[in-house]
């Protein structure tokens, strides 16, 4: 049996995290749930180097591999408006930069769905969705239907 | 000198030169019977050529169509004086002279009459006295037309002028103004103090600028920038006082203005970090209670979701609370003597988890014989020691110095927390105890901490105040009453709060 395909979730708020990773397990994908963008631009940089055929782990603080990344890991990721060393709007630019091909939706609940931001950010196709917290289960299940098969 | 020795002939000669005047005398036939030195010089003309010719042959052409000839028989006949008229003369080439003439009668023996003509050129005085006429015009109009208030009085400070930027502001005519007390027109406290300046400034500094509220006709104050100068004589005697003022009623609503938008986006942010705050809790209840309602997944899985519902509203209802604490901060409750340094201890190891490896603390207790003694709540201190110390650390993410500083100061307790972080922004500096500022878009961060601890130190009757320069670190200084002076600073703070609900 084949890991599922994983979804990058980047919230501080662990329990945010634990719902949207079992939201995301329900709906058949794995979640990696980190909390700050430093450990996201890690992620999704080692996630670049396995879709370029190197084989590239995620080691933690102290060194420890995380995890061994397949190739096009992360199709998708759910991104928070603020983290604790930078802000969600920034985060997503730098992602979009690093993997052009990566879909960014943010989750807060500090924006309003209509909020001038967040519509400037999607029509610049600085992220490619938006949805406010509290969120319907549907809405995350929605998202992931728009993710390409990238095999 | 008697006058029965007088030589007439002499004295009336010497008195004809003498007068920087042209005089005449011209008989009845219109002869002219003496010249002044003064005429022949201004007419280019010998004494011969004058002298036994008529007056109308020795004035050029131009003054013939004037009514002299005529004036001059006139007062021979009738005996009357004729003062001060003027004639204007134009002659080719020259530019037009003014002469002021006076024609007296001049009593000869043998009934015989003549006449004196006195003439003057009065050209230049008359252009003198219309460029100073104009000069002072203008003055006159650039003070008069000036947007500020240009007020003059004398040395004693009664008003002596008073232009329209100051009847437009105050409402009073200048005439109404004139003789009034300047001193008069300010309004309490600041009365006295001006009435000081003008003391002495007359005496001393000559020079001075102050805000004093300036009462308008229908008694309201309004703000007024002054400037004092004296007046001084050639010998430095001061003569009056110039008063300048720049009226502030409009600069105060453009500041207003601008001070109501800043409200504004304070309050934006406010709002925003309140959304974020209760939003995010609920964002978690809300999507464990729609993983119930699928009725899938693990016993464990669904006993989590129940408690991941039920913690995340008790996080947003934990965040209105503290929003409810902040907006009405309510009367300590039970208060204790509170041991401030141990407190600070308590604080410093609650909150040393968040310190970066390379952090150095340094202590400066004072040493007394009793414990510093503050009287409040001791967990609420508590709580706003950790969260500066905590803040403290987070500004030095590299590591930097604490330190930490205890003293009294009067009846005061004084608890001092510095650091080697990264400071406050100066624009930011007034902000940072408003509730929800902060200049980092962490999402734990609510931006509460120090409007909270501002509020509780204010309710313990103390104060909170910091320093701090971009780059170099940041101070707080918290300064509560101590245990002894504590009740009555705190029923003082219970009045100021039963005064403002």
């Amino acid at each position: 049996m084949t890991a599922p395909r994983a979804v990058l979730v980047i919230d501080d708020d662990p329990e945010m995290g634990w719902v949207l990773a079992s939201a995301l397990a329900g709906a058949g994908w794995g979640a990696t749930v980190v909390s700050s963008g430093a450990e996201a631009l890690a992620w999704v940089l080692a996630a670049v180097l396995a879709d370029a055929g190197w084989g590239a782990t995620v080691v933690d603080g102290g060194g420890k591999p995380q995890a061994f990344l397949p190739k096009n890991a992360f199709p998708l990721a759910f991104l928070d408006a603020r983290l604790p060393d930078m802000n969600g709007m920034e985060l997503a630019r730098e992602l979009r930069r690093v993997r052009p091909g990566m879909r960014i939706v943010m989750i807060s609940g500090y924006f309003f769905a209509d909020d001038v931001e967040v519509a400037d950010a999607i029509k610049e196709s600085r992220i490619d969705g938006f949805l406010a917290k509290p969120f319907d289960l549907d809405a995350i299940s929605a998202m992931l239907v728009t993710v390409p098969a990238w095999e | 000198m008697s006058l029965s020795r007088l030589d007439y002939e002499s004295f009336f000669d010497a008195i004809m030169s003498t007068i920087p005047s042209s005089i005449l005398v011209i008989d009845a036939a219109l002869t002219v019977v003496h010249a002044s030195r003064n005429f022949l010089e201004k007419s280019h003309a010998a004494r011969s050529e004058t002298i036994g010719r008529r007056l109308e042959d020795i004035f050029p052409e131009a003054f013939r169509d004037t009514a002299l000839a005529q004036e001059v028989h006139e007062v021979i006949r009738s005996g009357r004086t004729v003062l001060r008229r003027r004639m204007s003369y134009r002659a080719p080439g020259v530019l037009l002279r003014i002469y002021a003439y006076s024609i007296c009668p001049l009593p000869l023996d043998r009934g015989r009459s003549a006449a004196i003509l006195v003439m003057d050129d009065v050209t230049d005085l008359l252009r003198l006295a219309d460029e100073v006429r104009q000069a002072q015009l203008h003055l006159a109009s650039v003070v008069e037309s000036a947007g500020d208030l240009i007020i003059s009085t004398d040395a004693r400070g009664r008003i002596l002028t008073w232009n329209g930027a100051a009847e437009v502001a105050c409402g009073f005519s200048a005439q109404e103004a004139r003789d009034r007390s300047f001193v008069d027109l300010i309004a309490l406290p600041e009365k006295s103090e001006a009435a000081l300046w003008f003391a002495e400034i007359v005496r001393r500094d000559h020079r001075r600028a102050a805000e004093w509220p300036m009462i308008r006709r229908d008694g309201e104050a309004i703000p007024v920038s002054w400037t004092l100068s004296c007046m001084t004589d050639t010998s430095g005697h001061v003569t009056g006082i110039v008063v300048v003022g720049r009226n502030l009623v409009e600069q105060r609503a453009l500041e207003a203005q601008i001070h109501q938008a800043e409200k504004l986006a304070a309050l934006g942010m406010v709002i925003g970090g309140i959304a974020h705050e209760i939003r995010n809790p609920l964002g978690v209840s809300s999507a464990a209670a729609q993983l119930l309602k699928r009725r899938t997944g693990s016993p464990q899985m669904r006993e989590e979701c129940v408690e991941k519902v039920i913690g995340g509203i008790a996080r947003a209802s934990a965040v209105v609370e503290n929003l409810l604490r902040f907006a009405r901060p309510g009367r300590l409750g039970e208060t204790v003597r509170v041991d401030v340094v141990e407190t600070l201890r308590n604080a410093f190891a609650f909150a040393s988890g968040e310190a970066a490896a390379a952090t150095t603390v340094t202590w400066d207790v004072e040493e007394e014989a009793a414990p510093l003694y503050a009287e409040g709540a001791q967990n609420l201190i508590e709580l706003v020691l950790i969260n500066l110390i905590a803040n403290a650390f987070q500004a030095m993410p590299g590591g930097g110095e604490l330190s930490l500083a205890v003293r009294r100061e009067g009846c005061e307790i004084v608890i001092e927390i510095g650091d080697t972080g990264s400071g406050i922004k100066e624009t930011d500096l007034s902000r940072i105890f408003d509730p929800f500022f902060t200049t980092r878009a962490e999402s734990r961060r609510s931006g509460l901490g120090l409007a909270l601890s501002h509020s509780i130190v204010r309710q313990h009757g103390g104060s909170i105040g910091v320093r701090s320069r971009w780059g170099s670190g940041t101070h707080f200084t918290i300064r509560l009453p101590g245990a002894e002076s504590g009740a009555k600073a705190r029923r003082n703070a219970g009045l100021r709060h039963a005064a403002s609900a």
